[in-house]
């Protein structure tokens, strides 16, 4: 007897949302939600939380590590410290506005950004922000995985 | 259902691929001929051809796709010279391999890779590729275009 191969259960990625603002964070939310990816996402406000829930410490304990950082132009110090630190350095990170210009674009990528995008102000436009996103994230690139941590 | 959003990138875009494969290169070429989004290819065959094109010609491209495996310089290498350097850091790069093994893809974003991808074999997979790249980094991302982009 053949034995019948069912496929196993994709994982969700895990989307870290690092951003101030609690309306883009919802309505981001709401668009990743709709993604053809089981996604599960969490969010941080700040620096400070973002590295705490980064290196699972208190009130983070059990926090998973991200497999992508969307992280708010507001919070673009962090980039450097997550690009420089090295078990966190090869996690991408997608820098996001709504009004980002192209040299803040520049400036990000030469810092090691993964990409940047402008955060879309209506609904179907943040649908296909998450498609997009999906699409060559999540469905055509290959993401790192971190045997150590 | 997503709509169709005009590109916050100035076209046509321009892609710098180096590979050493001349049927993977045409394989592109032709993938790429089907896109919506107006992309002129540049080709190159391994990655001391890109430092030499990067350091001679006026217009930088807005993506490079480089293979891992390849002469003279590899991909790797190739991609350590581009983020060492001032004046290229910021070009986007995504990493093109056969290997699916995590520690090539991990060394990838190790570097400072953009994106690691396997390379599309079959025709569909080119297509889908193609159209992944379009609709996230032509559409969607705002790549840091030189001024002088036209």
């Amino acid at each position: 007897m053949t034995a019948l191969k069912i496929p196993s259960p994709r994982a969700p990625v895990n989307i870290l949302i690092a951003h101030p603002d609690e309306d883009v964070m919802l309505r981001l939310q709401l668009a990743l939600r709709a993604i053809t990816t089981p996604a599960a996402l969490y969010h941080v406000k700040d620096e400070t939380s973002l590295f705490s829930f980064l290196r699972k410490a208190s009130p983070y304990e059990t926090a998973q590590r991200p497999d992508m950082i969307l992280l708010g132009c507001a919070l673009m110090a962090a980039l450097d410290r997550l690009k420089s630190d090295n078990p966190f350095s090869p996690i991408p990170v997608i820098v996001m506005a709504t009004d980002i210009t192209r040299d803040q674009s520049r400036q990000a990528h030469a810092r090691h950004a993964n990409a940047c995008m402008r955060i879309p102000s209506d609904t179907p436009g943040m649908r296909s922000f998450a498609a997009a996103l999906d699409g060559f994230w999540f469905r055509t690139a290959r993401l790192p995985v971190n045997p150590d941590v | 259902m997503t709509v169709p959003m005009p590109s916050p990138n100035s076209e046509p875009l321009h892609i710098l691929y180096a590979e050493d494969q001349e049927a993977d290169a045409l394989f592109m070429e032709q993938a790429f001929l089907t896109a919506r989004a107006q992309v002129v290819m540049h080709f190159v065959t391994d990655g001391q051809a890109v430092v030499e094109y990067l350091a001679r010609e006026p217009r930088l491209p807005d993506l490079i796709f480089l293979d891992i495996n390849m002469m003279r310089k590899n991909g790797p290498q190739t991609l350590e010279e581009i983020r060492a350097n001032e004046g290229w850091r910021h070009i986007p790069v995504i990493m093109l391999s056969g290997s699916a093994l995590d520690r090539d893809v991990l060394g990838c974003y190790t570097r400072h890779a953009n994106a690691y991808v396997q390379k599309p074999l079959t025709f569909p997979e080119m297509m889908g590729f193609v159209q992944a790249i379009e609709n996230f980094w032509v559409f969607q991302a705002l790549l840091p275009q030189d001024a002088s982009s036209s």
